[in-house]
């Protein structure tokens, strides 16, 4: 008996026999571990913590009263949470536009076609596969105002010592900066994929058209990675309002609540304050942010897709 | 047979996927059975009278010093009773110092099955509040509690019940680098505190130890090392510069809940701005940490637990270290508090874990720890039978004798948590050169009482 005729009749076939349901099966087994992970891992504690925001709760007591929506409207009463969506906002805007810039111009310095290129780029890389926790020491160290490396460079050039991190004026950029140094890298990769996307062609036949190297750029290189340049955005953007691991590990969010960044006080709330609950709002309203942003962004970048 | 094949495919998938996720998902145990399939049951395993393996967790510091002693103590508590409890074992959740208290908590939400808890001093009575600790009044006869300093005891209670018996114990010395007080020809053979203040002892020793040999206006070696900004090293100035008993030297309320009028008052002001002059204005301190400044050669003293002494002898083996009183204003003080012991209230192997403990806080177990640990023990018996406690010229000894005669506990609240996160944002801004400093202690004055209000009736609970 042939293969041919096992297969039943079109007319015949079972719902799950019907090709089209095999095709989509398989195709949902591929994404099913994905799923599983972000059900479990991400949709789950965000249904849970929706949850927890409507109560008294605190990791040790336990959820103790059902409060309704007071906790939210603590959070729009509360100076110190508006505080810290201004800091973060801060830090946006010193921490977007400079990823996307030094990616922009590590990714096309890097994707010259000169020997070395590939291992400046990995050495670009270095820092994103290096621990957060403990390049943010270093940093620290680096950057004491009285033993650190850098002032001490800075003093024998005959500047003056900058207090980078206890200065309520320069601990926020100083975050930003060691933030950029660290998460550039990442921008810079997917820049550079999309940059070799790009057919050579265009460039060719814009040289013969006498077009300048500035002229290819803006209307050749950036519109045919927009694509990419869009992620490196919206990732820059959600790293700007999730930055955590500097603040905690360089300043706790001083001084002077100077580097008191949204995710910081969520964090601090919950496990300094035991207030679970409270914490619970704060990232619900996060995630509205986040998501507002998100939605605003990509709508301005988007065009054909 | 093509359709067949797919569909074959198709479970063969599913059916390994699901083998996957089984094997991820069986790693737990259920209920209290161990590694080897036991139960957990204290109760005999049949006519025999042998008891079944019961694996006690402990959710602790990590500590590489520590693990040596409990593997030592461990074995030791085994056959101990000729060998009642050679049944029982620990197994160890060890977390760094500032991730512990963040993964008790985790545990305690999730309903972990942890039995034991390592707690610090000031903590305990936060755990107690919310009955993470199992009470162990009851458990624990006078003689057994006399084998502590009065301040352990303090510190291991909640409202008059008796919760985390003591592992060790904490208190502070000035430490000090011997070249560099006699290079500055500073006499250190009196091992009275200096004292804090424009007109202090203090002042003026840091100011001769304090060098900038290049005149650039930032010194190559400090008078006195930076510390962390935590209550444990800077609360010491400032209750120092009262009397016990008043406000100042208490810090809180009788009420274990209020701080206006406690942490603010003109005295502790005056203490917080002389150490914020002791930076910019004096320049004998640096705003910022630097770790190991002392031993380094960043500074000349720190004002530190024994630690010290440790860190010394094995990174730092050619330092000419020495010890003596630490600094004050009116009342020489050293803040206590360090690791206690704490049974999981939800523990189903309470006999084990009571015995454990029992055995861990006595001077047998508390000699293990101080083989390894080399940590100030909290059993006072051992300062007559541990050489360096006897020895008048050991830092130790000093600290011992200093530690029963001046150790206060740090302030008792169950709000010690969110206290200390306050007083680390304060000391920070402090440090930062904050020009209204009365004006900041009287905010986080109020900050920590808006902190601690939830806690108001604890004493009644």
């Amino acid at each position: 008996m042939t293969d041919a005729m096992m297969v039943p009749k079109t007319g015949d076939q079972k719902w799950w026999q019907k090709r089209k349901f095999q095709q989509y099966a398989v195709a949902f087994l591929f994404v099913l571990p994905a799923l599983i992970n972000f059900t479990v891992f991400r949709y789950y504690p965000m249904i849970w913590s929706a949850r927890a925001s409507f109560w008294e709760y605190s990791l040790l007591g336990g959820f103790k009263e059902n409060i309704g929506w007071e906790n939210y409207i603590r959070m729009i009463n509360d100076e110190f949470f508006w505080d810290s969506l201004l800091v973060t906002g801060k830090f946006f805007l010193m921490y977007v536009p400079a990823v996307v810039i030094f990616a922009m111009a590590l990714a096309l310095f890097s994707n010259q076609k000169k020997p070395g290129m590939g291992t400046i780029r990995a050495v670009i890389f270095v820092p994103v596969v290096t621990s957060f926790v403990v390049v943010s020491i270093l940093w620290g160290m680096l950057l004491n105002k009285d033993v650190g490396l850098v002032n001490s460079i800075l003093a024998s050039l005959g500047f003056g010592r900058i207090s980078f991190l206890l200065d309520k004026e320069n601990a926020l950029p100083t975050i930003a900066m060691i933030s950029i140094w660290k998460n550039v890298g990442y921008s810079v990769i997917i820049l550079v994929a999309g940059l070799k996307g790009v057919p050579e062609e265009l460039f060719d036949a814009a040289v013969v058209d006498g077009a300048s190297p500035w002229k290819q750029f803006i209307h050749i290189t950036l519109p045919m990675i927009r694509r990419q340049l869009m992620f490196v955005t919206v990732w820059a953007t959600l790293g700007a309002f999730q930055v955590f691991i500097p603040v905690y590990s360089l300043t706790g969010g001083g001084p002077r609540r100077a580097t008191n960044v949204i995710v910081y006080y969520i964090y601090s709330r919950a496990f300094k304050f035991g207030e679970m609950g409270y914490a619970s709002a704060l990232s619900i309203a996060l995630l509205l942010i986040l998501l507002i942003v998100s939605v605003v962004q990509m709508r301005l970048l988007r065009r054909d897709y | 047979m093509k359709n067949k094949n797919k569909f074959a495919v198709i479970v063969g998938i599913l059916l390994i996927l699901s083998l996957i996720l089984a094997a991820c998902g069986g790693g737990g145990t259920d209920g209290n059975a161990d590694d080897t399939g036991n139960t957990g049951n204290t109760g005999d395993t049949g006519d025999t009278g042998e008891k079944a393996p019961v694996a006690l967790r402990f959710l602790k510091i990590a500590d590489d010093l520590e693990a040596q002693a409990f593997a030592e103590m461990v074995e030791a508590f085994q056959k101990s009773e000729g060998g009642k409890w050679s049944y029982v074992s620990i197994e160890y959740d060890a977390k760094p110092f500032a991730e512990l208290f963040p993964a008790i908590e985790r545990a305690v939400a999730t309903d972990s099955d942890i039995d034991l808890i390592q707690a610090d001093g000031p903590d305990v009575k936060h755990f107690a509040y919310n009955g993470v600790l199992y009470d162990l009044t009851e458990y624990f006869t006078d003689e057994e509690l006399a084998q502590w300093a009065p301040q352990s005891i303090d510190e291991g209670s909640f409202n008059g019940r008796f919760y985390g018996p003591p592992e060790v114990q904490s208190c502070q010395l000035l430490f000090f680098n011997k070249d560099m007080l006699d290079a500055a020809g500073i006499d250190y053979s009196d091992p009275s505190g200096w004292t804090y203040g424009d007109d202090g002892t203090g002042l003026s020793n840091w100011q001769k130890l304090t060098l900038d040999e290049d005149g650039d206006g930032t010194p190559e070696v400090f008078g006195l090392e930076t510390s962390g900004p935590w209550d444990y090293y800077y609360h010491i100035p400032s209750r120092s510069n009262g009397v016990p008993g008043d406000p100042t030297y208490e810090g809180i309320g009788e009420d274990g809940i209020s701080f206006v009028g406690y942490f603010d008052t003109p005295e502790a002001v005056e203490a917080y701005q002389f150490m914020q002059d002791m930076v910019y204005e004096y320049k004998t301190m640096s705003a910022e940490r630097v770790t190991h400044q002392m031993l380094s050669g960043l500074a000349a003293t720190t004002v530190s637990q024994d630690m010290t002494i440790g860190t010394q002898r094995a990174q730092f083996p050619d330092f000419n270290l020495g010890g003596m009183e630490p600094p004050y204003f009116k009342t020489p003080l050293c803040q206590t508090g360090s690791w206690h012991y704490g049974i999981a209230a939800n523990t189903d192997h309470f006999e084990e874990a009571l015995a454990f403990v029992k055995f861990a806080s006595s001077d047998e177990g508390a000699q293990f720890i101080w083989k390894y640990k080399n940590q100030l023990p909290a059993n006072v018996g051992l300062y007559n039978t541990i050489d360096e406690f006897s020895d008048p010229e050991n830092p130790r000894s000093l600290m011992a004798d200093f530690f029963l005669k001046y150790g206060a506990p740090r302030i008792e609240t169950p709000a010690y948590t969110e206290y200390n996160a306050l007083f680390t944002e304060f000391w920070l801004s402090l440090m930062a050169g904050e020009e209204d400093v009365a004006g900041l202690a009287t905010e986080y004055a109020e900050l920590m009482e808006a902190a601690a209000a939830k806690y108001e009736g604890w004493q009644d609970q």
